[in-house]
């Protein structure tokens, strides 16, 4: 390594990349050396900043960050997509098979977009045109690079529509948008990225938008695709638990370089760069039981206008020397000729540190004291929200059921999550036990008083007692209020004194510096805006606060700051929550208790490691299977059950079992056994004699579903 | 979409009720045609004949029942003044102000939807700075002091006539409308040229843009097929709802320009008092206003597969 020390990184990085490359015909894609660049008043915004890749034919390649570390620009860049102004290009090259992209006329790049090179994107809802047929769009792919007739192309639209597994493609195809489900939407746009055939297709965060189980539908179907075509695919995203199952190569990101790249295999069992070893680290395992403390890393990602000197990391990085704050590192081999690069100072101490056993969480093992009267007492709650139609008068014909008939308990001090996909009631269902909305029926106790029946004022008062913290951190909070004032407004309104040291103490206890009070929200991160959240919900010493997907806004390793947060809170506090999440490997952390929903009714309700290890419902079993897990060893052992379809309309459901219409159960049974689930609704029933399970299926069972 | 036009239609019939009754509040109700005043003297058996020949005699109640009974009929009555039936009033009014309508908003479609997309593409450079500083002027100004200008420096100029108007000489319509309408599409087009700006703007960040872009489209396509018909929703709401009080008629506008359209003729009818005419034309204005949103809507429809119409 001596030897290097003089030149640039980047040279070296080449040099690396470069005699990996020389005993093999050039790769399909290859990026050298990119960089890009903003001109922004604030100064230079180094989005990307000497970045290296290849991938080849029937290969993933993951690039793995957080949000602003460079990696959808990079892959924005080789599709010419960036505009320029504002965006500059000092040096770098992408080569398409040997043709260098970025230097190419306009023209000519633009008939290599969609036709060699496609990409799909986020947001399937946003991503296709509102305005124009499904069918029409694809269609329209097509005939941008194909001499085609126009009902030719649109007869190609339907097959693709239908090899994506769209049913009904015919149909379908003279539909808009606004028409699929966010799931199908993804399908259209995989069906239209890949109608000409590309060689490589650029997924950027393909599903972070999805339910897990679309989730697992749609990566599904890009590896059969792949398989089929001998695509590239260069996957983007955030989120290391997918790209363990679908990645064959992995780059990871920070502040616009890779700082490690290798096999899946290698980054996820040997990481040898602190940020890689510190994102694995502060991530929930779903397959883990809580023991496991989550050890998040400190501090934020820096701005790119503003990268630290030396490394970029060392302001986070636990193993940082002198040494780091001015040299920045280049990429080496972890072995001698090995493919797996870091650019870690401390690569042995990383190492070192990852075979360590993890220290066991500070909350004990989930075990709830039976016989304590709960603090939440949910009955037969059912919120309904009417539908009107009519000529001149409105009249109801019929109602969306978002939450129909929940019983819940939750103990003193202990976590109960509420999962489920999105549009299953679970947030609804939480709004309305505070009654933040009024409930259609049923009712709800806070200790010994009841809720629903409160009047007004008396609401108003119990309100002290039960809190709640909002997912979007960016929205909840009143732009025009400081801390402080955002915080006395809830002592002024509910009552409760407020000292000078309130404010201060209040601020510390959520791991904020007394000195943010007089800031505005605008003026902190995602993390920080929710510790805010936190603090105005705890502030007047509430027993029970509703969390409502508080962490599903943040970076990975911000979530883990925010999971311990509320952990120490809860310990501190005794307070009571109710967790609602869609990410199972979160409510597997915080959990005690866990009730799974499904279409405004709750299928499962278990201690958090019986409904993991032991899980009885279909559904609850296809939802564990479809969270893919962060270890490349596990998810290849493990079965994943891909549920069908997408969750019918609450203002319809099916009638009987709710769930059977994409019930893989309900496809095995007899056909009485069949007719059982179309006409009976099931009851939450115990499904064993620790009385504590509960599941409503008429055909429960265990499934292990969690390992292989 | 039946059923939203029943529905609409409905809503546009008590729009329209209510008009009639403010209307009639306004000018039967409130004023006494026949009364004397300063030095117009009128003999009280006159007046009294003259009340008795318009009904307005009657209780006011029964008078509204007449006045709707007879407007359903599409008898507006005669005008106080010369006795001339409004609604031959109206024929000869109406087409003209359809005429100067359709033109205006013509030269406003074209000059603003084409002026804000130059400027929301080229953003920041001259020809955007330049829309932006003329819109603002065109705004700025009211649209007295444009038609007065137009008026002492072009009437009687090349092909357009002469203001005062000479009612010996025959001007074709196109002649006659061209000023006008220009006065009129000024400041509208410079509102449209804003709105199409920013709609275009906004809708050029969008997701389904950047995936116009990624499909290797020509920017020619991008910019002409997926976000023109994108940005265009909320101009054509200005567009229907400007149309619909042009229809009404541009008073100040069509004064200026002594241009003989329904605007025109209700400034003659309020100086005058003459309650029958200024009543047919301001329900004639809301009709026009109701039709023309309704008509605003099924066009979003047709814009926008989102909305489905009920």
């Amino acid at each position: 390594m001596a030897d290097t020390a003089g030149t640039t990184p980047t040279s070296r990085g080449e040099d690396v990349l470069g005699a990996s490359g020389g005993s093999r015909t050039a790769p399909l894609l290859e990026v050298r050396d990119l960089r890009v660049h903003f001109d922004t008043p604030a100064g230079t915004v180094k989005a990307v900043d000497g970045v290296s890749w290849q991938v080849d034919e029937g290969e993933t390649l993951a690039i793995v960050g957080e949000s602003g570390s460079g990696k959808s620009v990079s892959a924005m860049t080789i599709l010419g997509l960036v505009p320029s102004p504002p965006a500059v290009f000092p040096g770098g090259q992408v080569l398409l098979r040997g043709r260098s992209l970025l230097d190419m006329p306009e023209a000519r790049q633009r008939k290599l977009r969609g036709n060699e090179i496609s990409m799909i994107f986020q947001d399937p809802l946003t991503a296709l045109n509102p305005v124009f047929k499904v069918g029409e769009q694809i269609a329209e792919m097509i005939r941008t690079h194909r001499k085609v007739g126009k009902a030719a192309a649109l007869r190609k639209a339907v097959d693709l529509l239908g090899e994506v597994g769209i049913p009904n493609p015919r149909v379908r195809a003279a539909q808009y948008p606004h028409e699929f489900s966010g799931g199908m939407r993804q399908r259209a746009m995989i069906a239209m990225a890949l109608a000409n055939d590309p060689q490589v297709l650029l997924a950027d965060e393909p599903t972070t938008a999805l339910d897990v189980t679309v989730q697992a539908q749609i990566m599904q179907l890009l590896e059969d695709l792949q398989a089929s075509r001998n695509t590239a695919i260069v996957l983007i995203t955030h989120d290391l638990g997918l790209v363990a199952s679908h990645a064959d190569r992995i780059a990871v990101m920070y502040a616009g370089r890779i700082v490690e790249t290798g096999t899946c295999e290698e980054i996820f069992t040997a990481p040898r760069h602190s940020y890689t070893h510190g994102l694995l680290s502060s991530l929930a395992r779903m397959d883990h039981a809580r023991p496991e403390k989550l050890e998040p890393i400190p501090g934020q990602p820096p701005s790119l206008s503003r990268v630290p000197q030396g490394c970029a990391f060392h302001p986070r990085c636990q193993f940082a020397t002198a040494e780091c704050t001015t040299e920045v590192p280049i990429l080496v081999p972890s072995r001698p000729g090995s493919d797996h690069l870091h650019a870690c100072l401390h690569s042995d101490r990383v190492a070192a540190a990852h075979s360590a056993p993890r220290p066991p969480a500070a909350v004990a093992t989930a075990r709830v004291e039976t016989g304590v009267p709960p603090v939440l007492e949910v009955e037969g709650l059912v919120k309904h929200f009417p539908i009107r139609s009519g000529l001149l008068f409105k009249r109801t014909i019929g109602a969306v059921q978002a939450v129909d008939g929940i019983d819940l308990d939750i103990e003193p001090g202990t976590t109960l999550s509420l999962v489920g996909e999105s549009g299953c009631g679970k947030s609804t269902a939480a709004r309305t036990i505070l009654r933040l909305q009024e409930p259609t029926a049923g009712s709800v106790r806070l200790g010994s008083r009841d809720v629903t029946a409160m009047r007004k004022e008396e609401l108003r008062k119990a309100r002290e007692d039960m809190q709640i913290v909002f997912q979007d951190p960016y929205a909840s909070l009143n732009p025009r209020m400081t801390v402080r004032q955002i915080l006395t407004e809830k002592y002024e309104l509910l009552g409760g004194e407020l000292t000078e040291d309130t404010i201060p103490d209040l601020l510390e206890t959520v791991g904020l510096s007394a000195e943010y009070a007089d800031r505005y929200p605008h003026e902190f991160s995602g993390g920080q805006r929710q510790r805010v959240g936190i603090a105005r919900a705890i502030a007047l010493n509430p027993r029970f606060v509703v969390l409502d997907e508080p962490v599903s806004a943040l970076d990975v390793s911000i979530q883990a700051q925010i999971l311990n947060l509320l952990e120490d809170l809860q310990r501190e506090f005794g307070l009571t929550y109710l967790f609602i999440a869609h990410d199972l490997s979160v409510v597997r952390h915080i959990s005690d208790r866990v009730a799974v929903m499904y279409l405004g009714g709750i299928v499962e309700l278990a201690d958090r490691d019986d409904l993991f290890e032991r899980p009885q419902h279909p559904y609850t079993q296809a939802l564990i299977s479809a969270v893919p897990i962060p270890d490349p060893a596990v998810e290849r052992s493990r079965e994943r059950i891909v549920l069908t379809g997408d969750v019918p309309n609450p203002a319809d459901p099916p009638s009987g079992c709710r769930f059977r219409t994409r019930c893989w159960k309900h496809l095995e049974l007899s056909d009485p056994d069949k007719q059982r689930c179309i006409t009976e609704r099931p009851a939450l029933d115990l499904a064993d004699g620790s009385g504590r399970h509960r599941v409503a299926c008429h055909f429960a069972g265990e499934r292990q579903v969690l390992r292989g | 979409m039946g059923m939203f036009i029943l529905r609409r239609s409905g809503q546009a019939v008590l729009v329209v009720m209510g008009a009639t009754l403010l209307v009639f509040i306004a000018t039967f109700a409130l004023g006494d045609p026949f009364a004397s005043t300063g030095d117009r003297q009128v003999p009280p058996e006159i007046a009294a004949a003259n009340r008795a020949q318009f009904g307005l005699d009657q209780p006011l109640p029964i008078q509204y029942v007449t006045y709707l009974g007879n407007l359903f009929t599409g008898d507006l009555g005669v005008d106080f003044d010369q006795r001339r039936p409004v609604i031959d009033m109206l024929a000869e009014t109406v087409p003209n102000t359809v005429r100067l309508a359709l033109v205006a908003i013509l030269i406003d479609v074209i000059i603003g939807v084409v002026a804000g997309i130059i400027a929301a593409v080229k953003r920041y450079s001259f020809a955007d700075v330049l829309v932006t500083v003329l819109s603002t002027l065109a705004i700025g100004v009211p649209v007295f002091v444009i038609g007065i200008v137009l008026v002492a420096n072009l009437s009687g100029v090349g092909p357009f006539p002469t203001v005062p108007r000479s009612f010996t000489v025959e001007v074709p319509w196109y002649q006659e409308v061209l000023l006008p309408a220009f006065a009129l599409a000024i400041i509208d087009a410079a509102f449209i040229a804003r709105l199409m700006r920013g709609s275009m703007l906004e809708v050029l960040r969008s997701d389904y843009i950047r995936t116009a872009r990624a499909k290797g489209l020509s920017e020619r396509k991008v910019i002409g097929k997926h976000a023109l018909r994108n940005s265009l929703i909320p101009v054509v709401t200005y567009i229907g709802v400007s149309l619909g009080v042009l229809l009404g008629g541009a008073i100040i506008t069509e004064t200026i320009f002594q241009y003989n359209g329904v605007g025109f003729l209700l400034f003659r009818a309020i100086s005058g008092n003459n309650a029958p005419v200024i009543s047919a034309v301001v329900v004639f204005g809301v009709l026009a206003y109701v039709l023309l949103s309704l008509l605003v809507d099924i066009l979003y429809a047709f814009l926008d597969p989102r909305i489905r119409l009920n």
